[in-house]
């Protein structure tokens, strides 16, 4: 992200995840924050997608709930960001469902596969490539 | 020769296996023993014409093997390469070892084939050698070994080799043995104290780029950008000023001529990848080198092999290779600037110069650029390629976006004036590129002012009727121009922003509707751009809402529209009636809006009945994407978080006034909606989605503070509840009626009718016990919902005595739960019963008689510790959360508790627990603080008869 300046804002990234090909979430790319502590690496960075993101894995907040970006789980200062980004576009076609951030995209994934998957693809939608 | 390689894959295996025991002291001899028959074997094979002819395969895995045993031998042979050199010398396996000075001499007498098996045996060595794994102590004695008896020699055969001007596929083979031993280097640098002087080997490499053979040359270029990009540290001054005067010198422009000539771009292509690994190694060195005009031609070159012709991807990939390095060198000079401020510190303006000649060495760079962004025309061989041109496409869009600061504005500037000569002179193709490339630029402008030059510059473009001559050019051949121009309106925000900007609006809202009803191929872009117009300039288009109500009238009529398009339009409108401070100007439009929705969504209701398996489908998606379509209006009329100052007194008071006598029955509407959605029709009534929408619809006013269409009283919403409950079927959507009375609590806590709340739960929980006890999702929503009533007003649960027996015996039955969110649930409810931080003084009371003068303290201590002991170790934390708030706020008593759960436990169980006195004592020390944690961790994998490993 740039700062108002100009200058690059190292701190806060943006970023956009292409759902993996043959999956739900194939042609569209979702948005993604990175905010960097000042402590980083010693401490993850946080992910997040915009608020409301419809992911068994994803809070309400947007924020992306993932072992290797948990301080006290998976965290490692040596995963790279690349690993990150490879780690949240796999979770988005399987997502974790014993690690639930929000209710309804857990609880419909869990209860009701078709109407999950329908919800998916509106949500595909919303963030399609450019149509050309 | 099948036979002879399986043969030295059995020795792989079995070195693989014993490896470590052949490396102990006590095995010395075994291990030398092995090392003559492997030797001897080698020998053998490589004095066998036809292994030579047809089974390199084999002696290759045989040198590996000798690598293998060499790495795991260290201490005791020093030098394999010597060793096998030694023994194709002499003919036999020997123990003595050739001295240094007689390399060469004996090198001289070998044949070329046993020399290149040599060579092959050196470049394996190396690959062998990056492969081992971690850096342990015998990797450093490895590392060590290694640079000071194998390198050398390496480095004299290597040398030798090329003294005597060998064939090539010699020399093929030498130079994969450098990249090899470039990279085992690297490694042996990182990994140890050890440091390599490459010099020498890396100094024939540079001397070999300029031989006649081209072929040669190429696979020096190739070897040299490997040793730069793995590692650009062996390269000293003297090298690199070499490597300088070579590529950018008569070499260079020899070998690009050469291969230019034979169309062969490919061999350019990595001559660009060596040119850009050189710079990138000191990019402070290249800035430094634009103030020097004499260094003018290294420039010109680049800017020369940047603009190779062809199509890039298709025909030509050097470009790409520098679009990376030119973004790179952008980034460097922006981020540098104050270094270089400093370095220019003692000529006075030189920083200025060089400020300028960046800028102008962009400007060249930028015009190749957007030549190259030029979309081709060749439709049908464009598809082959078109994924990956537009990744070309958009490290241009990000170059552009780098270089913008150090070009500044005449960068946009230039675009848009290309844009508007091209509409003039009707050079329709520059549009695209152009408007991709302002896109780029632009899209992050943000809220800050922008220069009045750029929106003069598009109103210019679009006085020019750009928008009308891309509506008219919506053939295949120009959808780039569509698509692109839809991207750009959608991030155009800083020009709509500005008050020359806002008079555009109405022009490009056409222009984005025609694109959306004409095909479905801009659909999704253009909804979504017209959602984001609307949202960002709300305010200024409240004239355009009548203009409105014939696309919204298409979006609700017209059920084939995609549900997302039909939403964000609806959201769309929502945003601009949001933005009428008016409330009777939104009452009026919302009323239209919803009465529309009404009428038609009753006559689908109708044909629903009649209607297949597969039009029933399309007609339940249809309808939901309508009451998702109200839910949306609903989040997106939603006042701002600070409401203070977004009204003035008066007209907050119009508000209040309006929306409570409600005249055009809006309320009323949307309760008409949301009845004949979930509750009138069987198909509709039991569809999860649809309860989650009417939910959904609900919650958007319940945060709201001040009267509104979407502002419903709490009775109703009871109401909707009980009504709701009781017609359900199943229990699917039971958890969506309780996260509803869930924010109902959270938000209506302090005013809630207690009685009208309890007769809610009855409906829902008490009635329904049976079925709840079964369902842990059921289980787990309903604790949710008690949870809250104690964090917010515990009264509303404890002053109901029924209830709250009925619900402590639940949550008592709950805590053998093997799921991990019922758990989770029930650590919320009972440490927030425990600990009862916002009850009244009459809640204390009630909660604490409970525990001291009732069994309660000592069920739930047992409860606790039988479940827990039970349980699997990820979900402790839940038990050990309500055992400290116990032993926090109930000491005396928890000591008691405690010593008869254990007893009792002790009758029940099989296996008697021990030590049980003990853990009580220490875990009323902790007086529930953090250390009890570890304590209740250790005792729970003693009594399971576990090991702590942490």
């Amino acid at each position: 992200m740039k700062a108002p300046d100009g200058s690059l804002d190292l701190l806060n990234w943006t970023a956009g995840i292409p759902g993996k090909s043959n999956t739900l979430w194939d042609n569209a790319t979702y948005p993604l924050t990175i905010i960097f502590p000042e402590e980083y690496p010693a401490k993850p960075p946080k992910v997040k997608f915009p608020a409301g993101f419809y992911h068994p894995n994803v809070y309400p907040s947007g924020t992306v709930c993932l072992s290797i970006l948990n301080e006290e789980q998976d965290w490692r200062p040596a995963i790279s960001l690349k690993q990150i980004l490879l780690g949240v576009q796999e979770l988005l076609n399987t997502p974790n469902p014993d690690s639930p951030a929000q209710e309804p995209a857990w609880r419909l994934y869990t209860k009701d596969r078709v109407a999950y998957e329908k919800k998916i693809r509106e949500q595909t939608k919303r963030y399609a490539n450019p149509d050309k | 020769m099948n036979c002879k390689f399986f043969g030295a894959l059995t020795y792989t295996v079995n070195l693989n296996l014993h490896i470590g025991e052949l490396a102990k002291k006590e095995n010395e001899q075994q291990l030398i023993q092995i090392r003559t028959t492997l030797l001897n074997q080698v020998l053998q094979l490589i004095n066998d014409d036809t292994v030579l002819q047809s089974g390199m395969f084999v002696v290759k895995k045989m040198l590996s093997n000798l690598s293998l045993l060499f790495m795991n031998s260290s201490g005791l042979w020093s030098d394999p390469l010597l060793a096998l050199i030694d023994c194709i010398v002499s003919g036999q396996v020997s123990d003595s070892n050739i001295a240094d000075d007689q390399i060469d001499e004996a090198l001289g007498r070998l044949p070329w084939p046993q020399i290149y098996i040599l060579l092959l045996f050196a470049q394996i060595l190396a690959e062998e050698l990056v492969k081992k794994e971690a850096t342990n102590v015998s990797n450093v004695q490895t590392h060590t070994s290694v640079h000071q008896h194998l390198f050398p020699t390496v480095q004299k055969l290597m040398t030798f080799l090329l003294n005597l001007s060998p064939e090539q596929k010699l020399i093929d083979t030498w130079l994969d043995c450098l990249v090899s031993w470039v990279g085992y280097a690297s490694k042996a640098e990182f990994d140890s104290t050890e440091r390599y002087d490459l010099t020498s080997l890396l100094s024939i490499c540079i001397s070999l780029v300029p031989s006649t053979d081209y072929a040669i040359s190429q696979k020096a270029i190739e070897t040299l950008s490997e040793a730069l990009e793995t590692n650009a540290t062996f390269f000293n001054s003297h090298l690199k000023a070499d490597l300088l005067s070579m590529l950018f010198g008569e070499v260079g422009v020899q070998y690009v001529r050469y291969f230019s000539s034979q169309q062969d771009e490919k061999s350019v292509a990595d001559f660009a990848r060596l040119i850009i690994a050189f710079l990138d190694t000191d990019l402070n060195a290249l800035v430094l080198k634009l103030n020097d005009d004499e260094n003018a031609y290294i420039f010109d070159f680049l800017v020369v092999l940047t603009d190779y012709p062809g199509i890039p991807i298709d025909e030509e990939s050097v470009s790409r290779e520098f679009a990376d390095f030119w973004l790179r060198f952008a980034d460097y000079c922006i981020c540098e600037d104050t270094t270089l401020q400093t370095l220019l510190n003692d000529k006075p303006g030189g920083h200025e110069v060089l400020s300028e000649k960046i800028r102008a060495l962009f400007e060249r760079v930028t015009q190749i650029y957007w030549k190259k962004a030029h979309v081709p025309e060749d439709e049908e061989g464009f598809s082959q390629y078109k994924q990956e041109f537009a990744l070309y496409r958009r490290d241009i869009g990000d170059l552009f976006e780098s270089v913008y600061p150090l070009v500044r504005l005449p960068l946009i500037i230039n675009l848009l004036m290309t844009i508007e000569r091209s509409i003039q002179t009707r050079k329709l193709e520059d549009i695209e590129p152009s408007l991709y490339l302002v896109t780029c630029i632009s899209k992050d402008f943000g809220d800050g002012e922008v220069d009045p030059q750029l929106v003069q510059h598009l109103s210019a473009i679009l006085d020019s009727n750009l928008l009308p001559i891309v509506l008219q050019l919506r053939t295949d051949r120009f959808r780039y121009l569509v698509s692109t121009s839809i991207q750009f309106f959608s991030s155009a925000d800083w020009f709509y922003k500005t008050n020359a900007g806002t008079k555009y609006l109405p022009q490009i809202l056409s222009f984005l509707f025609d694109c959306m009803t004409d095909t479905n191929l801009y659909q999704l872009s253009s909804s979504k751009a017209i959602s984001s117009i609307c949202s960002q300039c709300r305010y200024s288009l409240v004239e355009f809402l009548p203009s409105f109500e014939t696309i919204i009238t298409e979006m609700i009529n017209n059920t084939t529209i995609d549900p997302v398009v039909r939403q964000r339009i609806i959201n769309a409108y929502a945003s601009i009636i949001e933005g009428v401070k008016d409330p009777v100007i939104q009452g009026e439009n919302l009323f239209k809006l919803f009465d529309l929705l009404d009428k038609k969504s009753v006559s689908v209701f109708a044909e629903l009945a009649t209607a297949n398996a597969e039009e029933r489908e399309k007609m339940v998606d249809y309808l939901i994407s309508l009451i998702s379509s109200v839910s949306a209006v609903g989040r997106g009329m939603r006042l701002p978080d600070e409401v203070d100052g977004y009204y003035t007194e008066e007209q907050e008071l119009k508000v209040r006034e309006y929306w409570t006598a409600d005249p055009m029955g809006i309320h009323s509407k949307l309760l008409t909606i949301i009845t004949n959605f979930t509750m009138t029709n069987e198909i509709l009534s039991e569809n999860y989605q649809i309860i989650e929408e009417a939910v959904n619809l609900f919650k958007c006013g319940l945060t709201e503070s001040l009267p509104g269409p979407f502002v419903f009283d709490c009775a109703t919403i009871l109401q909707f509840i009980v009504t709701k409950f009781n017609s359900l079927k199943k229990s699917h959507a039971y958890p969506l009626l309780y996260s509803l009375l869930n924010s109902v609590v959270t938000a209506h806590y302090r005013t809630l009718d207690i009685e009208a709340l309890h007769g809610t739960i009855n409906t829902i929980f008490l009635s329904k016990l049976p079925v709840i006890e079964d369902d842990p999702d059921l289980v787990q929503s309903s604790l949710n919902l008690f949870s809250t009533m104690l964090t917010t007003r515990p009264s509303l649960l404890l002053s109901n005595e029924n209830l709250l027996m009925a619900l402590l015996e639940f949550a008592f039955r709950h805590l053998g739960s093997n799921e991990r969110f019922v758990l989770k649930a029930l650590e919320k409810f009972w440490t927030r019963f425990i600990t009862l931080r916002k009850g009244d003084r009459q809640d204390t009371v009630i909660v604490k008689r409970l525990f001291n003068e009732t069994e309660l303290g000592y069920v739930l201590t047992f409860n606790v510790l039988k479940y827990m002991l039970a349980t699997q170790r990820s979900n402790l934390e839940t038990f050990i959360e309500i055992i400290k708030q116990l032993v926090a706020k109930y000491p005396m008593m928890m000591n008691k508790w405690l010593r008869e759960a254990f007893q009792k436990l002790n009758v029940e169980r099989e296996k008697e627990i021990e030590n049980w006195e003990i853990f009580v004592k220490k875990i009323m020390l902790t007086r529930g603080t953090r250390s009890a944690n570890d304590l209740i961790k250790d005792f729970w994998l003693e009594v399971n008869g576990l090991i702590n490993y942490n």
